[in-house]
């Protein structure tokens, strides 16, 4: 009897445990995504009571041109993200991983990680300033007579922050890639070798193909970062001029916090969700078919 | 297990995204907080300079020890003014004994986040900085600010009504005055000595300094949009000084921004923005358009007064390296109007401790609180009581020449007059006239539509 009591003890103690994660979930976690929900079926302002406006929010967003253009730009950076820090990551990766002192060196790639948005983007926010490095550089060098207002002009100001994005997310793409490198078997590789593959052949038909567990996580991540990205184009441009750097997240953070129009970014915030769960979901169903 | 970590990776980033929204409300980080001890304040601080008319009512002495109704909480967005606070709250705490615990926020988003949720709780401040007109309104209407008037009543002569009706609803005082800005030219002397030319006095002086100052190679005038909110400047000071019975209906949604006057505002921008007066609009306001002033580069910026503080940073001297002068109208026979901006301080109508609250503003609102304030901030005070000895030469000229002309007629600035709906993206608008000055017919449109809709939800 004490032994079965015992065990009762210890089976409930064991529930114990994960309470406190639990509970930090559901007040962190869960309840500010069924508040931000309701919130977008609201009018709130933050000033006056909430009042139930039905799909309105919705509707409004398939209607309004600012929200285009977000969206054109989030699209944007969807593109250049995969392309550039992506591509930069593998390609630096396949290179440290083939030199002796490769633990000294891959670190200094992933410092800018640890950095904040924030500051990453005071950082390139002053390199692109009119008064910035840059301009100095060019001006000095003879290549422009005049700095240019690089954060002005449309595109420059994307490409300057999606280059702030790549010095800040390459590091992570290349640390996942060298994870996926180092798993490859030698004797894969050296067979190849033996049957007489060039170094190409062996990265576009044996290396490649092997990290494609690990490309998929990439690629998901950097989906993924490029339709949150907020704070570097918060502090570097604010979505400006005239709107014309803002994304999706931006608008969202606008719109509930520049505006108090609460029920609108919540509804772009639902918006937003849904779109990355949809990648998520339809790029996971053709990884599985492929598999 | 490959495929369950790229669910659990997608399912976490999508939740932790639909929560950004609080999350970044949450995360209103305050800058500073400070407690103020007490500090020995001169005695005669407080009685100096008796008044050239003395008020009908003696003013209203503060107890002196309150120190029981525990801290006051105040929140404002200008932490940068830490000494003048700082100073102010010694004074206070000498007077009655309590502490100011001040939250700082240096995001206007922010703190106007805060604030606004803040105050509709015993949570929130107790006495916070504010702005004017509309977006004082807005709180105003919704009973969250406490009534000022009786504060006011053994100093309200002493300020002026223009003032107290900008922080006014249905004719209550829910404000008092921390900062009374006006907008004018701030010029660099020493490149008007070189060129050889003086303050102008009417518009065709005015371009004629242009012309002068381009001709030998100086940029005429600093123009920014930088930070989302800087480019409606010169569209208020030309709609403003040349029709400011249009700028008063445009702001109040009585007149169309499509309207003639309009137009013809966007007309003189538009040729000043061709014939090479102004800067690169990519010109950072705070960071860089002071040093390409103090060089030379720049030879005028049009601004609040505040920005002098920019000015004193790098060790300008008011009077001696630059000074002001009023922006004239290109139409003819319209009376002398300057653009000017009160921020006002509010107590919270849920403030946790009113009695405190109450003093402080009593406080604020007397001769030795804005001595204080405007002997520390260098800032013109709106008590006219306070002498402005103290003030340097281009300050002195500012009373002078807006605050005490008869003639002068103050008209609210842009960002106040207007609703607060309207403003961000009016400003968005405005970015896209600076960048292509043809494209001014379609900002009037879109301003139209703006202005149209954002008085219609609010009428509604």
């Amino acid at each position: 009897m004490n032994s079965r009591n015992s065990r009762i003890r210890s089976n409930w103690t064991n529930y114990l445990y994960p309470l406190p994660a639990l509970l930090m979930v559901l007040i962190f976690l869960i309840t500010p995504v069924v508040f931000v929900f309701y919130t977008s079926f609201t009018d709130w302002d933050l000033l006056h009571p909430m009042e139930f406006v039905g799909l309105k929010n919705y509707v409004k967003i398939f209607s309004d041109v600012n929200l285009l253009i977000s969206t054109r730009n989030t699209l944007i950076w969807v593109v250049l993200i995969l392309a550039i820090p992506m591509v930069l990551g593998l390609l630096l990766a396949v290179f440290i991983n083939n030199v002796w002192f490769s633990n000294k060196i891959k670190s200094i790639f992933y410092i800018p990680l640890a950095m904040s948005g924030a500051g990453i983007g005071i950082i390139w926010r002053w390199i692109f300033s009119r008064s910035g490095l840059l301009n100095s550089f060019l001006v000095s060098a003879g290549i422009f007579s005049e700095p240019k207002s690089w954060l002005l002009n449309v595109p420059d100001n994307t490409l300057a922050m999606v280059i702030a994005t790549t010095w800040q997310v390459t590091g992570l793409n290349m640390v996942l890639f060298l994870m996926g490198l180092q798993n490859i078997p030698g004797e894969v590789l050296e067979a190849s070798k033996i049957d007489g593959a060039s170094e190409w052949q062996t990265f576009t038909r044996i290396i490649l193909p092997l990290l494609k567990p690990i490309t998929t996580i990439v690629i998901i991540l950097n989906i993924i970062g490029s339709f949150k990205v907020f704070d570097i184009i918060w502090v570097m441009t604010a979505g400006g001029p005239a709107r014309s750097s803002e994304t999706l997240a931006v608008s969202m953070y606008k719109e509930a916090f520049g505006l108090f129009r609460m029920g609108y970014g919540s509804a772009i915030a639902v918006v937003l969700s849904l779109i990355i769960f949809a990648i998520g979901i339809g790029y996971l169903k053709i990884v599985a078919r492929e598999e | 297990m490959k495929k369950v970590i790229t669910w659990l990776i997608t399912i976490t980033f999508a939740l932790s995204f639909l929560f950004i929204g609080l999350g970044c409300a949450q995360e209103a980080e305050p800058v500073q907080e400070t407690e103020v001890e007490a500090v020995e304040q001169p005695a005669e601080e407080a009685a100096e300079e008796p008044a050239e008319e003395p008020a009908t009512e003696p003013e209203e002495e503060v107890a002196e020890d309150y120190s029981d109704l525990g801290p006051l909480k105040l929140f404002t967005d200008k932490p940068g003014w830490q000494n003048g606070w700082d100073a102010v709250f010694a004074g206070f705490k000498e007077k009655t004994g309590i502490d100011v615990e001040m939250t700082g926020y240096t995001e206007i988003d922010t703190y106007t986040a805060a604030v606004k949720t803040g105050i509709s709780t015993q949570q929130g401040p107790d006495v916070f900085t504010w702005w004017s007109n509309y977006k004082l309104e807005d709180l105003a209407k919704e009973g969250l600010l406490a009534d000022m008037e009786s504060l006011y009543e053994p100093v309200r002569d002493k300020y002026n009504e223009g003032i107290l009706e900008s922080f006014s609803y249905d004719g209550t005082v829910y404000g008092a005055p921390v900062l009374v800005a006006s907008w004018i030219m701030l010029y660099n002397t020493n490149v008007f000595e070189e060129q050889g030319l003086s303050e102008p006095t009417n518009w065709d002086e005015f371009i004629d300094v242009c012309e002068t100052l381009k001709s030998n190679g100086v940029t005429p005038i600093a123009l920014t949009i930088s930070g989302g909110w800087t480019s409606f400047f010169w569209f208020q000071q030309i709609l403003a000084s040349n029709y400011p019975e249009a700028y008063k209906a445009v702001c109040a949604g009585e007149q169309s921004y499509e309207s003639e006057e309009v137009e013809q505002t966007f007309l003189i921008w538009k040729d000043m923005i061709e014939k090479g007066y102004f800067t690169d609009p990519g010109v950072d306001l705070g960071e860089e358009i002071p040093p390409m002033f103090a060089k030379g580069e720049v030879a005028m910026t049009y601004c609040g007064d505040w920005f002098t503080a920019y000015f004193d940073q790098i060790e300008l001297t008011g009077g001696e390296d630059y000074s002001m002068f009023v922006i004239p109208p290109k139409v003819e026979n319209v009376p002398k109007t300057v653009i000017f901006e009160a921020g006002p301080l509010c107590i919270s109508a849920n403030a946790s401790n009113m009695e405190a609250a109450e003093l402080f503003v009593q406080y604020w609102l007397s001769d030795e609180g804005q001595q204080i304030w405007s002997e520390t901030m260098n800032y013109i005070s709106p008590n006219a009581d306070v002498p402005a000895d103290h003030l340097d030469s281009v300050k002195t000229k500012i009373a002078d020449d807006v605050f005490a002309d008869p003639e002068a007629q103050l008209i609210v600035r842009y960002w106040e007059a207007t609703l607060e709906t309207i403003t961000l993206p009016a400003c968005a608008a405005l970015d896209k006239f600076v960048l292509n000055p043809d494209s001014y017919q379609d900002v009037m449109a879109e301003l139209e539509k703006l202005s149209s809709e954002a008085w219609e939800e609010f009428r509604s």
